[in-house]
């Protein structure tokens, strides 16, 4: 670990909006709109915590928050380089949180992980999640393509630190809305383009607005970039505007189905098959799209 | 690159090694890497994972590796000696880690652990990751290092063996470089964990700390750090480790190091404990008694602030509370000054020992810390440390450099 954020690989690998907007070329080529990127790239995230929420023995939650948080930022650095459509995110959102269960040092076994995606899917009708070679071969290609790049600065004590120094801990709307405006933007790529700080800082600035708390006085007082902490809390903003539902298992299948990527068979496990809520593509419209996005990788 | 199996005594190195020759201070190639090339076309080996011709993973060759030879064995797989096409004058160290036989795990703990840690850090004598390649489909990995010509555990049995001591020079700046290593990796929150002789080298003469497979990042940790069980090879745990500290800090680095400078001194380890295995709970009587009979019994002397947090001793496992007549019976200035020519050899030896003794401190609260060792008087006395190659000595004089490690053939 880095001394600090400011030496460590994670804040040279901050990046711009260009480089941002550059990313999934293949996808907008195979029919995806910015929206509907945006909207996957919340919906997995929602999945990612979903499942990491269900994975629970007694109340005590084997995957905590910030494991979510750093597999969130896996998911999101691998595509930057990498299309929806040449590396399915239905097996790289449960590897991304593999990986993290690990180098968080708090490790799940792959086979309850894979149990528990299954129940989700056959309960609550989330996508069918990948067998056990699938998840493992999506993990080694996320080490690859992050090469290595594994450390991430979680915002959690950032915000924790916050809330004891501005005294805030004792306002508890406001520390709840601030945690879940924190967990929500992982659902943006909000942690690819700022610090961890400054997010967190963001997520309180909103969250004393939204409770109508004024925190002016305690911000004055700190040293730090307010351009920066605006933007998120601006980015925030605008994300629950438009974003604040993931989309449904099914519309996630629906844009997936258009970068041809198959459904997955649904799990063993017994569930009626009714929910597994995924109507399926016409076939032939399937294979046209398989080969538009097969044409797309090659080139 | 040098990972050794990690129960200390073992070695599986070099039954088939070449004639040992002397590295020269510019990058001449290892020894024997020449008959390399064409040996062992035999069946590939059990290794794991799909081998070429010569046993060299495919992984290696695929991303246009020049395999020379093995220079190291480990349950994790092998370390081979290497050239990249890009740089054929650069010689590399890969540490190729066998597919997992239980492939639900994943990419293993160790390694990633290891290639977190060596991507975040970044110091002279912190060994650095120069490559990272994974092959998806079978699962296996690869790290590539800078080729470190030896390492400490050589540089020991090298002088053992010849019974001659290390000169003054090269051992102070051996230490004062594993020091600044050690004060960087604190600095930044990592404890490594693992610190023997064997995993630290030496890369052109500069002294670098290798082999961050159970090394931990300790900044705000979100599990606390006994869950990783048993960490550090017996003759180097520290005594709160030996005790079942469930919270330990740097300072079970430094006692490591303290026990690595007393071993260059001795040529043997320090604390040779005999390890009790195969019970689920690891207390180490042996090497506690050793410890005890050169440093005093814990109650003997004013007992350090926390010891009555320690498992063991609070509930006086193997009976340790008690102190046993062979305790505080080594006088251990007095042992070293017999035993050692190399410690004789300097001007003020009281210096030496006061540096070594801040170090192996019983109460880990009390133990000098890397930064403060530092500072210590016998690094601005003569002679100097050196920062760069250990070898280096004042007024321009060269010590001569040890051999290079055994290289022997792919098969």
């Amino acid at each position: 670990m880095a001394a600090n954020f400011w030496t460590s690989p994670q804040a040279k690998a901050l990046v711009g909006r260009e480089q941002l907007r550059q990313a999934h070329a293949g996808d907008r080529l195979a029919g995806l709109s910015e929206r509907q990127i945006a909207d996957l790239h919340a919906h997995f995230v929602a999945y990612m915590q979903q499942l990491a929420r269900s994975m629970a023995t007694d109340a005590e939650p084997l995957l905590r928050q910030r494991v979510v948080g750093t597999a969130a930022v896996y998911f999101r650095k691998f595509y930057l380089r990498r299309d929806f459509c040449a590396a399915d995110p239905r097996l790289l959102a449960p590897a991304c949180l593999f990986l993290a269960s690990k180098t968080e040092e708090t490790p799940v076994h792959s086979k309850l992980l894979l149990h528990y995606a299954r129940r989700l899917c056959t309960k609550h009708g989330a996508l069918p999640p990948p067998d056990l070679m699938q998840l493992v071969t999506a993990e080694a290609q996320l080490l690859e393509q992050l090469a290595g790049d594994l450390l991430v600065f979680s915002p959690y004590p950032s915000l924790s630190r916050f809330l004891q120094d501005s005294r805030l801990s004792a306002s508890q709307k406001t520390c709840e809305a601030a945690w879940s405006i924190l967990s929500d933007s992982y659902r943006t790529p909000l942690h690819l383009l700022h610090p961890p700080h400054i997010v967190a800082l963001g997520a309180l600035c909103l969250a004393g607005a939204i409770t109508q708390l004024d925190l002016r006085a305690w911000l004055q007082g700190l040293d730090t970039d307010f351009a920066q902490v605006h933007e998120v809390a601006a980015e925030m903003l605008t994300f629950y505007e438009h974003h604040a539902t993931p989309i449904s298992a099914a519309t996630a299948q629906q844009h997936l189905d258009l970068l041809g990527l198959p459904p997955l068979p649904p799990p063993q496990a017994p569930g009626p098959p009714q929910q597994q809520a995924r109507p399926p593509a016409p076939q032939q419209q399937q294979q046209q799209q398989q080969q538009q996005a097969l044409q797309h990788q090659q080139r | 690159m040098a990972p050794k199996p990690a129960s200390g005594a073992g070695r599986s190195l070099g039954a088939r090694s070449s004639a040992l020759s002397y590295h020269q201070q510019t990058a001449a190639p290892p020894a024997n890497t020449q008959q390399q090339h064409g040996v062992g076309t035999g069946p590939a080996s059990a290794a794991g994972g799909s081998q070429a011709a010569g046993g060299v993973p495919s992984l290696l060759l695929a991303k246009g590796y020049d395999v020379l030879g093995i220079i190291g064995e480990g349950t994790f797989g092998r370390v081979y000696l290497a050239r990249h096409s890009s740089q054929p004058g650069r010689f590399l160290a890969l540490k190729h880690m066998k597919p997992p036989q239980k492939e639900y795990e994943g990419v293993c703990a160790t390694a990633l652990r290891e290639v977190m840690l060596l991507k975040a850090l970044c110091h002279p004598n912190i060994v650095s990751l120069d490559g990272l390649h994974i092959s998806p489909a079978e699962l296996s990995l690869c790290l590539a290092f800078p080729y470190a010509e030896t390492d400490l555990y050589d540089v020991i049995k090298h002088h053992r063996e010849r019974q001659t001591a290390m000169l003054p020079h090269v051992f102070k700046s051996a230490m004062y470089q594993l020091l600044a290593g050690l004060a960087y990796l604190h600095s930044n929150w990592v404890l490594h964990r693992d610190l023997k002789p064997s995993n630290i080298l030496l890369e052109q003469g500069r002294l670098k700390i290798a082999d961050f497979g159970l090394a931990r990042s300790v900044r705000q940790p979100l599990e606390p750090l006994w869950n990783n069980g048993v960490v550090v090879t017996i003759w180097y745990r520290a005594p709160e480790l030996l005790l079942d500290a469930k919270h330990y800090t740097g300072a079970v680095d430094v006692w490591a190091v303290g026990c690595i400078m007393a071993e260059l001194l001795l040529l043997r380890p320090l604390f040779q404990g005999e390890e009790r295995k195969g019970s689920q709970d690891v207390f180490q009587d042996d090497q506690l008694n050793r410890i005890f009979a050169a440093l005093g019994h814990p109650g003997s002397q004013s007992p350090w602030a926390h010891l009555e947090s320690l498992r063991h001793w609070r509930e006086d496992t193997g009976g340790c509370r008690t102190r046993k007549p062979e305790h505080g019976s080594i006088n251990l200035k007095q042992m070293l000054w017999e035993n050692s020519p190399l410690l004789r050899a300097f001007p003020k030896p009281d210096s030496v020992l006061d540096l070594l003794l801040s170090m192996l401190s019983l109460d880990p609260s009390g133990r000098i810390t890397a930064a403060a060792a530092l500072q210590h008087e016998w690094f601005r006395q003569d002679p100097l440390p050196s920062g760069d190659s250990v070898f280096a000595g004042q007024h321009g004089r060269q010590a001569p450099a040890y051999p290079q490690r055994a290289v022997r053939p792919c098969q």
